[in-house]
C-alpha cells in the first residue's frame, strides 16, 4: 500500500531525463537581466540530498509556452543525458548511481533508512539510495503536484493537492529526494511532507539566484577570475543556505554582470589624420581648376581651399593671376549691376563668397578695382533678399577679417534675423519646418563669432542637437532627401568653428562612424576627388566643399584659426574699412534733335539711402548748358517727406534744387529696397541749339543734410557726384542710341544666344512702329512707355541675337518706321492685360518652376524685371515689390541710366 | 338685379386659395431676401469691403474694415492682389491685419496657415492707392482654395485706418477696388476683376458727428 502510494505520487511528479538546453545567440545588443528573463527561464537537476549539489548547473530555456516535461526533455537532449519514464513522469536520469552519498545534516536522523549506493544501472532513479527515492520538481516556490506534462511555466494552474490557483514561475528545479516524499527538499508548499511529520528543514527561495547563474552560464559568460560564479553556485547548491547568503550572491552576480557587460568604459575614439587625403585633393583641385574665375564652382571655393590649406603661398601666381581676373570681373559686373559694389542685384552671397576668397589670399576687398565689395552690406534689405542665405553669408564674410560697415547695426540685424528664423527642431532651412543639415550648419558657422551672446549660445546648443539627431547611422547626412557629401562638409566646418571635434565628439559619431568618416566615404581615392552622392562619380562642387571641410578639420587638429577666421592672414597695411559716401548718377538721352520747344528728361539717382538716419533736406546744383531751359523738376515717386523748389540762374546756367519739408521738417525717406533709386527728374526744353552741338550736363554738387547747424561736421553728407555727368549730342532729324540691358546665361530660361536691347530714337513721334533689319536678322521693336517717359526720348526694346554688334542698333539704315503705332511692352505685365497684379507675379513663379511653356521673347522681356540674366523668383518678388511700393522696375532705372552709345 | 349669394363651399375655396397665394408670395419674398447676395452677383465670387454704417468724426482710434470673399472656384490660387483707391486726405491707412481665410500648409495640405500679405502704408498714403499682394513662391503649396473657406464670413484680410483730423461730419470716404485678382496658374481659372470672374463691392465710410 505504502509502495503503491509512493509510486502514484512519483508518477505525478518525477521524471528522469536531461535535455541539452537549446543554445541561443543574440546577435543584437546585449540584453539586461530583466530583458533576458522576458525571453528565458532556468532549469536545473540537483542531487543535494546525496551531497552532490547540481548534477547539471543552471541553464536557460526558451519561454515558448511548452510544458515542463517537454522543456526538460529539450534540456536533457541538449546535454546528451538520457532519461527513463515519460514527459509526465521521469523515473530516472542518466547519472552515476553508485556515488558514495554525503547526506546532509538534516537527513542524519534517518540514515538508517538510507542506503550507501544505488542499483548501479547508470541511472539515478527511483529507489536508488532509499525506498523513498525518486525525482520531483518545483517551479519557483511551487512544489509540483501535477505531472510534468501538465504544468507550463508562466501559466496559471490548479494545484492538485490544495485545489488553489497558482501562477507558475519560470525556474524549474529537479530535486532527487531520498526521504519523506520530498520532505528532504524543504519546500513549505509540499503538503505531502506532512505524511512524515513535515519538512526536514525549510529551503529558501533560490529562483532568482539560479536564474542569474543560468544567465551567466548560457548567455553572458563567466569572465571573472575571482570565483564569484563558483561561490554563488555553491550557495545555490546548499539546500540550507540562508536568505541573506542567497541575496548577497544575487547582488554580487548582478553587480558582476552590470559592471562586466553594461558599464564598459569605451576606449576614447582617436581623432584621425586626414592630411594625406587633403593633400591629394588639394593637388588635384589645383590641377583641375587651373584658372579659377569668379563663380560658385571652379572659383572662390577652390581659392579658399588652397589658401587656407596652405597649398600655395599668397604671392603664388595661381592666386595673383586669379586676383587679376577678379579685378576685371568686378569692374565689369559691379558697373553693370550698378548697386554700389554689389555683384548681383539680389544675391548678396556673390559678394560674400568673393570676400571670403579674397580675404584668404590677403586682398583688400574694400578696393577691388574701382569697387568696395563691403559697401553694399550697408543695406540689410539687399542682404536678406536671398532669404536666410544672405544674412548667414554676410556675417561669415564681414567677420572673416573684421570688416567695418558704416551702419554698425548690420551685423546684429543679421544675427537677429538668423535667430528669428530658427525652426522648432533647432535647425534652419531655406523653406519648410524641418531643419536642413546644410543650412543649419551654415547658420552655426555664421553665429560662431557671436557665441558670447546668450541667445546665440542657446540657439547653437539646440542647433547642434538638431544636427546630431539628423545624422544617419553611417555618420552621414541627407539634405532634401539625398545622402550627400556636401552636408557632411558643412557640418564639419560648423563643428570646427565652434571648437567641436567632428571626428570624436559623441554627438557626431553614430555606430562608431563620425561625420568625418561619412565624408571620407565619398572620397574616390583613384581620382583624389569626392562624389556628391555615393556611386555617382566625382563632382567638382562636392570636391571643393569636401576639400575646404578637410582644411577646416586639419586646421582644427593643428590648433590653427577656423576656416573663415582670417585673423592669421597677412593683409599688409589694410586700413579700416568704412562704407563710402552715397553716389549720385545722372541719366541723360544720348541725343536730342535741335527742334525748338522739344523737351527731354534727365534723371538723378542715388545708390543708397538710410531711412533711419533722419535726413531733412537734399540739395544739388546742376550745370545746365546754354540753349536749354528747365520746365520742371519733380521728385521721384519713391522719395517722400518734402517738396521740390528750384531755380535756374540764367546768367550762370546753374540749376539749384532743394527738397525738404518747410513746414514740419519731416524726415526724408526713400521707399522700396532696390537701388539705385531715382530721386529727381529734370525736364529740359530746347531753346536754341544746333546740330552738332554737344551739351555737357553735370551735377556740380549734392548734399544731404540732417540739421541746420553748419558747424556740426556730422550735419551734412556730401554725395559723390563725380560720375553724375554726361553729354548730349544735338542731331537733326532722326538718330538712334542703344544700350544692352542684359544677356541670357542659359541657367534660368533666357538663352545665352539672346540679349535685350533698348534703342532710343530721337526725332520721331512716340510709339511709331519700329522695325530692325540688317539683312540677316529682323526684329519688331516694342515701344516702352516707361523708359520713354523717364528719359523723354522714345525708347524701344527687343530681344535680339547676341552676336549682333551694338553699333548695328545706331545705324539708321537698319531701321524702318511704319504708319501704325508700335506694339507696346509693359515690364511686369506678362499677360498683356494692361494691369500688373498677382497674376503677373505668379506667372514669373510658374515660368521659373517650368510649369508653363518656355517663355517667348516678349515674355522674357516682360518678366525679367530685375534685368539680370535669368527669369526666376527674384523677378516675381520684383513684381510684388514694385506693386506694393508703387515703384519702378530695376530694368527701367537701368535703361534710363545707361544712356551712352555702346 | 340682386347679387346671387356665393355658395359657402365656393367661398371657402376662395379664401383658401387667396391664403395659399399670400403664403406663396411671402415665401418667394423670403427666399429672395435670403439669397439676395447670390442673385445680385449671379453666384460669382465676390470680394467685399465690409464697412460700418457710420463712424464718428471724433473717433481718433484706429478701426478695421474686413475684406471678405464669398466663395472660390475649383482651382487653387497661389497669388492674390488688390488695389484699393481711397482719399488719403480723409483717411490714414495704417496697415493690414490677418483675416481668417487660410492658405495650404508647406506640404500643400490642410490644415493650413495664414498668408503673409505685402503692402506699403507709407506709399499708399502718398498715392491714395492701397496695393496689397500675396505670392506663394512655391507655385501652389501655400495656395488659397475653396476647402479652406468657412461657412460664415470669410475675411481675407483687414484694412486698418484712422480718420484724419480734417474730416467733417457728413463726409463720405469711398474705398474703391481698382483691381483685384485671385490668380491661378491657369489664367482661365483665375478670379479677376478684369475678366469679371470676380465681382467686387466697394466700401463707403460715412462720417457722423
Amino acid at each position: 500500500m505504502n509502495k503503491k502510494f509512493l509510486s502514484i505520487l512519483l508518477a505525478v511528479v518525477m521524471v528522469f531525463t536531461m535535455i541539452p538546453l537549446t543554445a541561443f545567440a543574440n546577435g543584437n545588443a546585449l540584453l539586461t537581466l530583466d530583458e533576458l528573463r522576458e525571453e528565458k527561464g532556468a532549469i536545473t537537476v540537483e542531487a543535494y540530498n546525496i551531497g552532490y549539489g547540481f548534477l547539471v548547473e543552471p541553464s536557460l530555456y526558451d519561454k515558448e509556452g511548452k510544458a515542463t516535461g517537454d522543456i526538460t526533455v529539450d534540456f536533457l537532449t541538449s546535454k546528451g543525458i538520457n532519461y527513463q519514464g515519460s514527459t509526465s513522469y521521469f523515473s530516472g536520469f542518466e547519472f552515476d548511481d553508485t556515488l558514495t552519498p554525503d547526506y546532509p545534516s538534516y537527513l542524519e536522523p534517518y540514515l538508517g533508512e538510507l542506503d550507501s549506493t544505488g542499483d548501479g544501472n547508470g541511472y539515478l532513479a527511483e529507489f536508488d539510495y532509499s525506498m523513498y527515492a525518486g525525482w520531483c520538481y518545483t517551479i519557483n516556490d511551487w512544489w509540483a503536484s501535477l505531472g510534468a506534462d501538465s504544468s507550463v511555466p508562466g501559466q496559471e494552474i490548479t494545484d492538485y493537492n490544495t485545489g488553489e490557483s497558482v501562477v507558475l514561475g519560470d525556474v524549474i528545479r529537479w530535486h532527487f529526494t531520498v526521504y519523506g516524499y520530498g520532505a528532504d527538499c524543504g519546500y513549505p508548499s509540499n503538503v505531502m511532507a506532512e505524511y512524515v511529520g513535515g519538512n526536514l528543514f525549510t529551503q529558501e527561495d533560490k529562483s532568482d539566484l539560479i536564474f542569474i547563474l543560468a544567465a551567466i552560464n548560457d548567455y553572458y559568460g563567466n569572465l571573472t577570475t575571482d570565483n564569484v560564479y563558483e561561490t554563488a553556485l555553491a550557495v545555490a547548491a546548499d539546500p540550507i543556505a540562508t536568505a541573506d547568503d542567497i541575496a548577497e550572491q544575487e547582488t554580487t552576480l548582478t553587480t558582476y554582470i552590470e559592471e562586466t557587460f553594461f558599464n564598459v568604459e569605451e576606449t576614447p575614439r582617436e581623432a584621425q589624420d586626414v592630411s594625406a587625403v587633403l593633400n591629394a585633393t588639394m593637388a588635384q583641385l589645383a590641377a583641375t581648376v587651373s584658372e579659377p574665375i569668379f563663380g560658385s564652382t571652379g572659383g572662390e571655393w577652390t581659392i579658399l581651399s588652397l589658401a587656407r590649406g596652405e597649398y600655395y603661398t599668397k604671392d603664388n601666381a595661381y592666386f595673383t593671376d586669379y586676383y587679376s581676373r577678379i579685378v576685371e570681373t568686378v569692374n565689369t559686373t559691379a558697373a553693370s549691376v550698378n548697386l554700389n559694389g554689389a555683384l548681383h542685384s539680389t544675391k548678396s552671397t556673390d559678394n560674400s563668397r568673393l570676400i571670403v576668397a579674397l580675404s584668404s589670399i590677403g586682398k583688400d576687398v574694400t578696393a577691388i578695382g574701382d569697387w568696395n565689395l563691403i559697401t553694399p552690406f550697408n543695406d540689410f534689405t539687399w542682404i536678406k533678399k536671398q532669404g536666410i542665405n544672405g544674412p548667414i553669408w554676410a556675417l561669415i564674410a564681414l567677420d572673416s577679417a573684421d570688416y567695418v560697415t558704416s551702419d554698425t547695426t548690420i551685423r546684429q540685424q543679421c544675427v537677429d534675423y538668423i535667430l528669428e528664423k530658427q525652426l522648432d527642431d533647432g535647425g534652419w532651412a531655406l523653406s519648410g519646418t524641418t531643419g536642413d543639415p546644410d543650412m543649419t550648419a551654415m547658420a552655426l558657422q555664421a553665429l560662431s563669432a557671436y557665441k558670447d551672446q546668450t541667445a546665440v549660445s542657446a540657439a547653437a546648443e539646440e542647433a547642434f542637437a538638431c544636427l546630431s539627431s539628423l545624422q544617419n547611422d553611417n555618420g552621414g547626412y541627407a539634405s532634401w532627401g539625398t545622402v550627400n557629401s556636401e552636408s557632411c562638409a558643412q557640418v564639419i566646418v560648423a563643428c570646427t568653428a565652434w571648437g567641436i571635434n567632428p571626428d570624436t565628439d559623441s554627438r557626431f559619431v553614430k555606430n562608431d562612424n563620425s561625420v568625418v568618416d561619412a565624408l571620407l566615404d565619398h572620397y574616390l581615392e583613384n581620382e583624389a576627388k569626392f562624389e556628391h552622392v555615393a556611386n555617382t562619380g566625382s563632382d567638382l562642387m562636392a570636391t571643393e566643399q569636401a576639400c575646404y571641410a578637410l582644411v577646416a578639420y586639419n586646421r582644427f587638429m593643428n590648433n590653427k584659426t577656423a576656416l573663415y577666421d582670417m585673423s592669421d592672414v597677412d593683409f599688409g597695411s589694410k586700413d579700416e574699412v568704412v562704407i563710402g559716401e552715397p553716389k549720385a548718377t545722372l541719366g541723360l538721352p544720348a541725343e536730342i534733335t535741335d527742334d525748338f520747344g522739344k523737351t527731354f528728361n534727365a534723371t538723378i539717382s542715388i545708390d543708397q539711402w538710410d531711412n533711419t538716419a533722419g535726413y531733412k533736406l537734399i540739395d544739388f546744383v546742376m550745370n545746365v548748358p546754354e540753349g536749354l531751359s528747365v520746365t520742371a523738376v519733380t521728385a521721384g515717386n519713391r522719395l517722400a517727406g518734402g517738396t521740390v523748389n528750384y531755380n535756374l540762374e540764367s546768367d550762370t546756367g546753374k540749376l539749384r534744387v532743394v527738397y525738404f519739408d518747410a513746414n514740419n521738417h519731416s524726415d526724408i525717406t526713400v521707399s522700396g529696397n532696390a537701388f539705385p533709386a531715382q530721386l529727381f527728374t529734370v525736364t529740359f526744353r530746347v531753346d536754341s541749339v544746333n546740330k552738332g552741338d554737344k551739351l555737357d550736363i553735370n551735377i556740380g554738387g549734392m548734399s544731404i543734410k540732417l540739421n541746420s547747424d553748419s558747424t556740426d561736421k556730422n550735419a551734412m553728407i556730401v554725395v559723390d557726384t563725380a560720375t553724375a555727368t554726361g553729354n548730349i549730342n544735338v542731331v537733326k532729324g532722326i538718330s538712334y542710341s542703344a544700350v544692352c540691358l542684359y544677356t541670357g546665361d542659359d541657367i534660368d530660361l533666357i538663352p545665352s544666344t539672346k540679349k535685350a536691347v533698348a534703342v532710343s530714337v530721337v526725332g520721331i513721334e512716340n510709339a511709331t512702329k519700329l522695325t530692325y533689319s540688317d539683312g540677316t536678322n529682323e526684329y519688331e521693336f516694342k515701344y516702352s512707355a516707361e523708359i520713354s517717359e523717364k528719359t523723354g526720348v522714345a525708347t524701344y526694346v527687343a530681344l535680339v541675337d547676341v552676336t549682333i554688334e551694338m553699333t548695328q542698333f545706331v545705324n539708321k539704315a537698319n531701321f524702318t518706321f511704319a504708319e501704325e503705332n508700335a506694339s507696346e511692352l509693359t515690364f511686369g505685365d506678362s499677360n498683356g492685360d494692361g494691369v500688373i497684379n498677382a497674376q503677373d507675379a505668379l506667372a514669373a513663379v510658374d515660368t521659373w518652376l517650368r510649369k508653363t511653356d518656355a517663355p517667348t521673347d516678349d515674355e522674357i522681356l516682360e518678366l525679367n524685371v530685375n534685368s539680370d540674366s535669368r527669369i526666376n523668383t527674384f523677378d516675381a518678388l520684383g513684381i510684388v515689390e514694385a506693386f506694393v511700393n508703387d515703384s519702378e522696375y530695376l530694368i527701367v532705372t537701368k535703361a534710363a541710366s545707361l544712356s551712352t552709345n555702346n | 338685379m340682386s347679387k346671387r349669394p356665393m355658395n359657402p363651399k365656393t367661398k371657402k375655396k376662395l379664401f383658401i386659395g387667396i391664403g395659399a397665394g399670400v403664403l406663396l408670395l411671402l415665401l418667394i419674398l423670403f427666399l429672395l431676401f435670403m439669397n439676395w447676395d447670390k442673385i445680385a452677383t449671379g453666384g460669382t465670387p465676390t470680394l467685399t469691403i465690409e464697412t460700418p454704417q457710420k463712424i464718428s468724426k471724433s473717433e481718433t482710434e484706429e478701426f478695421t474694415l474686413d475684406v471678405t470673399i464669398s466663395s472660390f472656384g475649383d482651382a487653387i490660387y497661389p497669388a492674390a492682389s488688390m488695389s484699393i483707391a481711397f482719399d488719403p486726405s480723409r483717411l490714414e491707412f495704417i496697415g493690414i491685419e490677418e483675416g481668417n481665410v487660410f492658405i495650404r500648409n508647406d506640404e500643400g495640405e490642410i490644415p493650413q496657415k495664414l498668408p503673409e500679405w505685402s503692402c506699403n502704408p507709407e506709399q499708399s498714403n502718398k498715392s491714395g492707392k492701397i496695393n496689397i499682394m500675396y505670392l506663394d513662391t512655391t507655385g501652389g503649396k501655400n495656395a488659397f482654395s475653396k476647402e479652406l473657406l468657412g461657412t460664415d464670413d470669410n475675411v481675407v484680410l483687414r484694412l486698418k485706418f484712422r480718420l484724419r483730423g480734417s474730416v467733417r461730419s457728413g463726409d463720405i470716404c469711398d474705398l474703391i477696388f481698382d483691381d483685384a485678382v485671385f490668380a491661378a496658374s491657369d489664367e482661365t481659372e483665375s478670379l479677376a476683376m478684369t475678366t469679371e470672374t470676380l465681382k467686387v463691392r466697394n466700401g463707403k465710410i460715412v462720417v457722423g458727428e
